[in-house]
């Protein structure tokens, strides 16, 4: 009688991932990709060629400030912060805080008050101290609204000269725009009007003075952004979005030809143009973004599950940036239990023409009562957002910089980075025996990180792992599961991490959290065994 | 950490194992567990064997029972010892005692595994003593392999055992490499020079009654060269 020889599990190729191009939140296993993270938290996939390992946002620090105390009191309110431009190109970077408009000094890293409660009340305006403001750059000047009482213009003149009040304006809801050198605002008592200036003149127009600058399209129902382009001005309705084409004069009601970007997308916040697209959040707390003359396209695909948790009522509060040191746009989203947007999603914008912004990754660790991309006195743009609850503002680090934290004044805190692969091997049948997992990050100095997995049996424990950094040593110099390479420029780092996990399938999780660390990956890799002499089953 | 000691057999086992440093499969209380297991195969193997490499003076027995039976002492865990091998005598200075049946009772005790019993339902006269193997305690960070295990080198023995048993954990992997290495240092038949072979010949002289046999051979074979 014949017997069979002894046979032991099968190894199987190994699992490979990483080189991730952006994120794809999707929990079936069955939707799995290896060129999608399925999270990158507080991680980026950064501008560069394919292959560009994933980095972690930079930290940000609070900044302080002189003369009026109510900015950074602790308990002052933030209501705006907004980067704009004079006539002559001088910038502004200015904050309102508990009513009063303080100025950001880039050279000395302080704020200082430069307009007043008295110089506005002086001026024969109003502002009030606590509601959400709006601003909008205009032929040099900023227009301040809070929503409550009619706007005003200020040109950066500290003290009550540089304060003009819109005495012909109407109250106005959400930002203005400036489209054909005329502003134009969305009416606070009549929502479904919107109304515009003359040309570079503010505060004449509109329904005053003779004036019949108001359009009330019929059956727009209430608006609650608009948004300007070369080709049309866009209103957005919570369910619908308005293009109006056509040179805005005494006609504009019957020349402007009106035409339909979408009667089911709209949105209920703050809408961006950008040379990328119009990005808007639509009714539901997913992001979209179309081009002019095009459909909204949705981006919130990706981020299905990130977002599934979105305040609906706190959409007013989403905030979309800009900033070019990313190629990205960030849409900041108010998360379960907050009023203010608690998560960023990065759209990296800088691909190849006529390609989708594509989601690299999520932000998350702070609140901001609001934001605006600045730029210092280099002309660097650079992200502040304004704390929701203490008055202060933080200035994020570049991300080529050396902010690794997150700074408040009263603690300094280390930024939770995790990177989440797809789950590897998914199979119906064959359940596998997980046995290591390799590591490559790409590092300029030494971390710890916490390697951990989840199969369809649960969530592993945690084990730290030490990668070596630019102070170790070179290539075939390290023990069996420490190789490391290294030159000038480039450090590459690699762990094993042996495992015991079983199950139909893996989904890796690497997680760093540690004052002061930089954090970068690049890929991984798992090894599985199979316990069957089905060599069809994979 | 001193060659051959707990610590030691930890990092040759690591080392040969070859696994990550950070390893959830396997922590350092689960290697010294197959330590502690594979040494006590080994005793196990020097018992059936050899059992002279772990003898030691004759210590006197207890009775729990006023002398029907008498014990090999406790273990750590209070139980009586059980010896995978025992010679017992009736004085310290060694006269032999032999076994026999409980109802014929011609010889000095009756064999009970971890006690010896007086034949009849008799009581000893007299405390016996017994030279005996004792079963391998766990090795830990702070207990050592037995120290009689000698050359401290044998000790290797433990560890490729120990890798081999690790392969049958969740049966995830084919043991023959550490298998062959256990058999190079431990008892394959066409290799002498290993440990089996070096205890069993160590003093080319009888260590026990049963040698006697191949002494007076090799003594036969010197004679003939005369």
């Amino acid at each position: 009688m014949r017997t069979s020889l002894p046979w032991y599990p099968r190894e199987l190729p190994p699992y490979q991932a990483g080189l991730y191009t952006g994120m794809t939140d999707s929990i079936a296993p069955a939707a799995s990709r290896n060129d999608r993270a399925r999270v990158l938290l507080n991680a980026y996939v950064p501008p560069g060629p394919p292959g560009t390992p994933v980095v972690g946002r930079p930290g940000f620090t609070y900044r302080g400030l002189t003369g009026d105390a109510a900015m950074g009191s602790g308990a002052a309110v933030g209501q705006a912060i907004f980067f704009w431009k004079t006539t002559a190109g001088v910038g502004h970077l200015n904050a309102i805080v508990d009513g009063i408009i303080y100025e950001y000094d880039f050279a000395t890293s302080l704020w200082a008050s430069v307009v007043t409660q008295a110089n506005i009340t002086s001026a024969s305006c109003i502002l009030s101290v606590s509601a959400r403001i709006r601003t909008a750059s205009y032929q040099g000047v900023i227009i301040i609204s809070d929503g409550i009482n009619v706007p005003f213009t200020w040109d950066g003149t500290a003290g009550a000269g540089g304060i003009v009040e819109g005495t012909n304006v109407p109250v106005t809801y959400g930002e203005p725009v400036n489209h054909y050198a005329k502003a134009f605002v969305i009416k606070g008592t009549e929502r479904d009007t919107f109304a515009w200036s003359e040309e570079a003149a503010f505060n004449t127009g509109y329904e005053a003075g003779g004036y019949n600058n108001s359009w009330t399209p019929l059956g727009a129902g209430p608006f609650y952004a608009l948004a300007a382009t070369n080709e049309a001005l866009y209103a957005f309705r919570s369910r619908g979005i308005l293009s109006i084409t056509g040179r805005v004069n005494d006609e504009f009601q019957t020349t402007g030809t009106r035409s339909s970007v979408s009667e089911s997308e709209g949105t209920l916040s703050p809408v961006k143009v950008t040379d990328a697209g119009i990005f808007f959040v639509n009714a539901d707390g997913q992001p979209h973004y179309f081009q002019p003359g095009g459909q909204p396209i949705p981006l919130w695909e990706d981020c299905k599950e990130t977002i599934k948790n979105v305040v609906k009522t706190a959409l007013p509060s989403a905030a979309i940036l800009e900033y070019t040191p990313m190629s990205a746009v960030l849409i900041g989203l108010p998360e379960l239990g907050q009023t203010n947007p608690s998560m960023w999603l990065v759209y990296r914008i800088d691909k190849q023409s006529g390609t989708i912004p594509d989601l690299v990754g999520v932000f998350t660790g702070f609140l901001s009562a609001d934001s605006c991309i600045a730029e210092n006195a280099s002309g660097a743009p650079v992200w502040f957002h304004l704390g929701i609850a203490d008055g202060f503002a933080y200035e994020h680090g570049a991300p080529d910089g050396q902010v690794w934290d997150d700074v408040y004044p009263t603690a300094t805190l280390a930024i939770i980075h995790e990177v989440q692969g797809h789950p590897w091997g998914p199979s119906m049948v064959a359940e596998k025996t997980w046995d290591r997992v390799d590591i490559v990050l790409s590092l300029p100095e030494p971390i710890t990180a916490d390697s951990s997995y989840v199969t369809p049996r649960g969530t592993s424990t945690p084990i730290s792992v030490g990668f070596e950094g630019a102070g170790g040593t070179l290539y075939n110099t390290k023990a069996y599961d420490t190789f490391f390479y290294a030159d000038d420029s480039l450090i590459e780092s690699r762990q094993t991490v042996g495992i015991s996990g079983h199950g139909r399938w893996l989904q890796p999780i690497l997680r760093h959290s540690a004052l002061g660390e930089r954090f970068s990956f690049t890929s991984w890799e798992a090894v599985a065994l199979l316990t069957t002499r089905d060599r069809t089953v994979k | 950490m001193a060659d051959y000691d707990s610590a030691d057999l930890l990092a040759r086992f690591k080392r040969y194992q070859r696994r990550p440093t950070a390893d959830e499969k396997l922590d350092t209380a689960g290697v010294y567990t197959l330590l502690s297991e594979a040494q006590a195969w080994l005793v196990g193997e020097i018992a059936s064997h050899c059992p002279q490499m772990l003898l030691g003076a004759p210590v006197v027995m207890t009775t729990p029972d006023s002398g029907l039976t008498y014990e090999f002492g406790d273990d750590a865990a209070g139980d009586p010892i059980f010896p995978p091998y025992a010679e017992v005598y009736a004085t310290a200075q060694g006269r032999e005692m032999y076994a026999t049946t409980f109802s014929r009772g011609t010889g000095d005790f009756v064999i009970e595994g971890d006690r010896i019993r007086v034949p009849n339902g008799r009581t000893g006269t007299a405390t016996p003593y017994a030279r005996f193997i004792t079963p391998a305690t766990a090795i830990s960070a702070s207990v050592e392999p037995i120290a009689r295990i000698k050359p401290k080198d044998a000790r290797l023995i433990i560890v490729w055992k120990a890798l081999e048993n690790w392969c049958a954990v969740g049966g995830e992997m084919d043991p023959t490499p550490f298998t062959m290495e256990l058999k190079k240092l431990w008892c394959p038949a066409e290799n002498r020079g290993t440990y089996l072979w070096i205890w069993k010949r160590q003093h080319n002289a009888p260590s026990h009654p049963r040698d006697w046999a191949n002494i007076r051979y090799i003594d036969a074979i010197a004679a003939s060269n005369v």
